[in-house]
């Protein structure tokens, strides 16, 4: 069983674990929210937030709304798949030992750990968003996402001035 | 061929597979605000800033993260534009609210030129006393 949710994870991108993992996903104003609970061991896949934990660790992912892969909302156990493209923020929270090999850092915590990362977005994007996350209310989650591809009404961002790019 | 009977070496080799993956994904061209707070032995290496820090006990440090330069469609290279405004709001040992205003490339920029005006200023909390 947890050989086979490995396998899922390398190919498709998620958490798993061989402890308790309990997820929820929230749609939130503008947002898909997934927060995780583990429970034992936890192993997450996912570029901005791979590596391993024992002990508890409480995470959360932030999606836009407007993506190809949704994830399913409500409660998921043991396993949840996770959207393709990269949260534009993540929440953790660690008691234990927990070991990062993301894009953004390699590390090892031996205690407690609380890290955000907020506004991840490629350094080629031209986009405006705005968001309000709380840790501890992911449901009250606000996004408003607006790639330069995708403009979204009311945002109208003045473009009366000519830039060079 | 026998190793991979073996559940707990099959999770190993699992495991160095996705650090493996990880490593050779990683990438240094993305913008990101981070805030963290540790308590206890804590080692880490920023493949960002290419920068190292261990220490035991507690600490809590914010980073804002912006690519120098990034890569034009002709193979070029330009300064990244991003222009933002963040809230923190942290109690004891977690963070309780962030709330950022972003916007980066050409939007970044347009909406520079045009902050005195109210219309491009209410998107950003912090420059709407001007």
């Amino acid at each position: 069983m947890l050989g086979m949710a490995t396998s899922l994870c390398l190919v498709s991108g998620c958490s798993t674990g061989s402890g308790l993992l309990i997820a929820d996903v929230y749609r939130t104003e503008g947002a898909y929210v997934v927060t995780m609970e583990g429970f034992g061991v936890t192993m997450r896949t996912v570029a901005e937030d791979a590596g391993l934990t024992l002990g508890y660790d409480r995470r959360s992912y932030v999606y836009p709304q407007r993506i190809n892969d949704p994830p399913e909302d409500g409660r998921h156990y043991f396993f949840v798949t996770l959207p393709k493209r990269a949260p534009v923020a993540v929440s953790t929270r660690a008691v234990g030992i927990d070991l990062r090999a993301s894009s953004v850092e390699f590390g090892l915590t031996l205690g407690y750990r609380d890290t955000s990362l907020i506004a991840l977005v490629p350094a080629t994007e031209s986009l405006y968003m705005r968001l309000r996350f709380l840790p501890d209310d992911v449901s009250a989650t606000r996004l408003t996402y607006c790639p330069e591809e995708e403009p979204c009404w009311p945002i109208e961002i003045p473009d009366d001035v000519s830039a060079s790019r | 061929m026998l190793a991979y009977r073996n559940p707990r070496r099959r999770l190993g080799v699992a495991l160095a597979v996705t650090l493996a993956l990880q490593l050779a994904a990683c990438t240094q061209d993305r913008l990101y605000v981070s805030s963290t707070t540790v308590l206890g032995l804590d080692a880490s290496v920023n493949t960002a800033r290419t920068a190292g820090r261990v220490q035991l006990g507690y600490d809590r440090y914010f980073v804002t993260w912006v690519p120098q330069t990034v890569e034009q469609t002709d193979g070029g290279r330009e300064v990244m534009s991003a222009l933002n405004c963040t809230e923190i709001i942290v109690s004891g040992l977690a963070l309780k609210k962030f709330d950022e205003s972003l916007a980066t490339g050409i939007a970044a920029t347009n909406f520079a030129k045009q902050l005195k005006e109210e219309s491009a200023a209410k998107y950003f909390d912090c420059f709407t006393d001007r």
